[in-house]
């Protein structure tokens, strides 16, 4: 069966710079919405570990503020412009990749995501005194979770070109 | 006249000039003077009173400076080669024994251990002449951690004769701080000689550290016993909001992280709650964070207006904060900014000034007495 997202068979469209663009920002925003409600699972699952009990409004209450403090009330950098940095290094270079091996963007996509997630985290640690910034991610299961995040926004970037792809070669004279 | 005499007069009266502002802005505040006690220091932690009128002072690295006859000595009263001196890790706090004129002992605070294993210690020796010798190790938190932040490291005497020690959460270990088999985020009761009284909370309970006062804790960096009630209160950071000031009391929760005012370092909620059942709330919490290291209360101090009133250094608010309890309600009052420097430790002396340990490189002691005040001391 042919590989229908191979570099080769993309069609030449006029449109396809924004199809690129709308594709990263909706990958960075499902990446970053899917990061941040892990986050706030982990650390609420932490709480209820140290015995805290937590009523499931106020479970969604601290997730809904999660989404918003992640962004507006973040000391040192907002998550969605760490994680939009992470993406401008690693969907390029997967991309990149994909050119030279023809290797499906439907895993290499998502791979290069949760790439990307495991080194922003590392790295992070790394500058912030050896301490997990993001608590979610302190586990072992917080940080697959983050990493996790990352292919999704990767998936979510393969899928909306994959589908401009296929509908494009549908129109082709 | 010459552009030489021209410039002169100039500076003549910039200098005037400034002469007579300075005073001027002084007196807008309370009246007080700051003056340089003790220079020279390499990142200073803490003070603690000899009798004899000179004091100990701690330096982060692991040395113990003596200051004795109105100058520092030059060589260390001790060395500690032990002392993890790496990020807030370090030689912390000192106190003397309640009997110190009996027995000459003097106890310090610190971290010892490595990058992968490293706790809150507590070391005593005897000062003997301008040595401190017979070092030995007291107390030794548990379980070791492999963070290089929140130690807390602070100690204070109960009337009693029993020490407590302010152990921080490790930083990554925050709900460590509501299990009791952890020393992680609480304050510790023990005898002089690091064994554990008997009458401490926890000791019957199964599973629990008998060495436990009270839990609940992030990173204590201010601790205290009132020498006229003998209660016990510590300050702790907050993690971005939510510093405290809290009355210890044994067997209490204090609530990190269950409940908490302030937000993580990343905008992320620490916990839905601000309150949270069987907790107990802080006395006062600041928000935005100000960072609060040392604690004291004027005891007789040479203010008698603030009788009473505590006293909390602050490393990112460059100032000292006083706290007061009029009717229920606490009033807050920024104090001392005018130097601009991180206050590490806060105590008021034997002579009823308070003294200011700055948080530097190439840090002091400063010395805090009100304007009106006449020096006898000096």
């Amino acid at each position: 069966m042919p590989d229908r997202s191979a570099p080769a068979r993309n069609p030449p469209a006029s449109g396809r710079p924004l199809i690129i663009l709308l594709a990263f920002a909706l990958g960075v925003l499902s990446t970053y919405v899917a990061a941040s409600l892990l986050q706030t699972a982990f650390v609420l699952a932490g709480l209820i570990g140290a015995g805290a009990s937590i009523p499931f409004i106020a479970g969604l209450k601290t997730a809904a503020q999660d989404l918003y403090g992640l962004t507006f009330n973040a000391l040192f950098i907002p998550y969605p412009l760490l994680l939009l940095a992470g993406f401008l290094v690693a969907l390029p270079t997967a991309a990149l990749l994909r050119r030279a091996t023809g290797w499906p963007r439907q895993w290499l996509y998502p791979l290069a995501g949760a790439i990307m997630m495991a080194s922003l985290l590392v790295l992070a640690k790394i500058v912030f005194y050896g301490i997990t910034l993001y608590a979610g991610t302190r586990g072992a299961g917080g940080f697959l979770g983050q990493m996790v995040a990352g292919a999704i926004g990767g998936w979510v970037f393969a899928t909306v070109l994959d589908r401009y792809d296929a509908k494009s070669q549908g129109r082709a004279p | 006249m010459t552009n030489r005499l021209r410039m002169t007069l100039i500076l003549l009266l910039a200098v005037s000039v400034s002469g007579s502002y300075l005073p001027a802005t002084a007196e807008e505040a309370p009246g007080y003077r700051i003056e340089t006690y003790i220079d020279c220091l390499r990142h200073p932690y803490s003070i603690a009173f000899l009798p004899d009128g000179g004091a100990l002072i701690t330096e982060k690295a692991g040395r113990l400076r003596l200051f004795a006859n109105g100058r520092l000595s030059p060589e260390p009263a001790a060395v500690l080669p032990a002392v993890y001196d790496k990020n807030q890790g370090g030689l912390t706090d000192v106190v003397l024994h309640p009997r110190f004129a009996d027995n000459q002992l003097v106890y310090l605070a610190g971290s010892t251990g490595d990058d992968n294993a490293n706790r809150t210690t507590v070391l005593r020796g005897r000062l003997e002449g301008h040595r401190l010798t017979d070092v030995e190790t007291v107390f030794r938190a548990q379980p070791p951690k492999d963070t290089t932040v929140h130690f807390g490291a602070r100690l204070a005497f109960l009337k009693d004769g029993t020490l407590l020690i302010s152990v921080g959460d490790g930083g990554q270990y925050r709900e460590k701080a509501q299990d009791l088999s952890s020393m992680l985020g609480s304050i510790i009761r023990i005898r002089d000689d690091g064994s554990v009284p008997d009458d401490n909370p926890f000791v019957d309970r199964s599973g629990a550290l008998p060495e436990i006062w009270s839990y609940g804790h992030r990173n204590p960096q201010g601790l205290m016993v009132d020498n006229v009630t003998g209660e016990a209160y510590a300050t702790e950071h907050g993690p971005r909001g939510g510093d405290e000031l809290n009355h210890i009391e044994p067997g209490n929760n204090y609530g990190w992280p269950l409940a908490t005012y302030g937000v993580d370092y990343t905008g992320a909620r620490i916990t839905p709650f601000k309150e949270y059942p069987g907790t107990i709330q802080p006395l006062v919490q600041w928000t935005p964070s100000l960072a609060p290291s040392g604690l004291d209360r004027c005891r007789g101090c040479l203010w008698p207006e603030w009788e009473g009133d505590f006293f909390a250094g602050m490393l990112m608010g460059r100032q000292v904060q006083r706290v007061s309890f009029k009717d229920g309600k606490s009033h807050r009052e920024s104090l001392f900014e005018e130097p601009g420097e991180r206050i590490r430790d806060v105590t008021f002396g034997p002579d009823g000034a308070l003294y200011l340990v700055t948080d530097n490189v190439q840090g002091r002691v400063l010395r805090v007495t009100p304007r009106s005040h006449r020096d006898t001391t000096r």
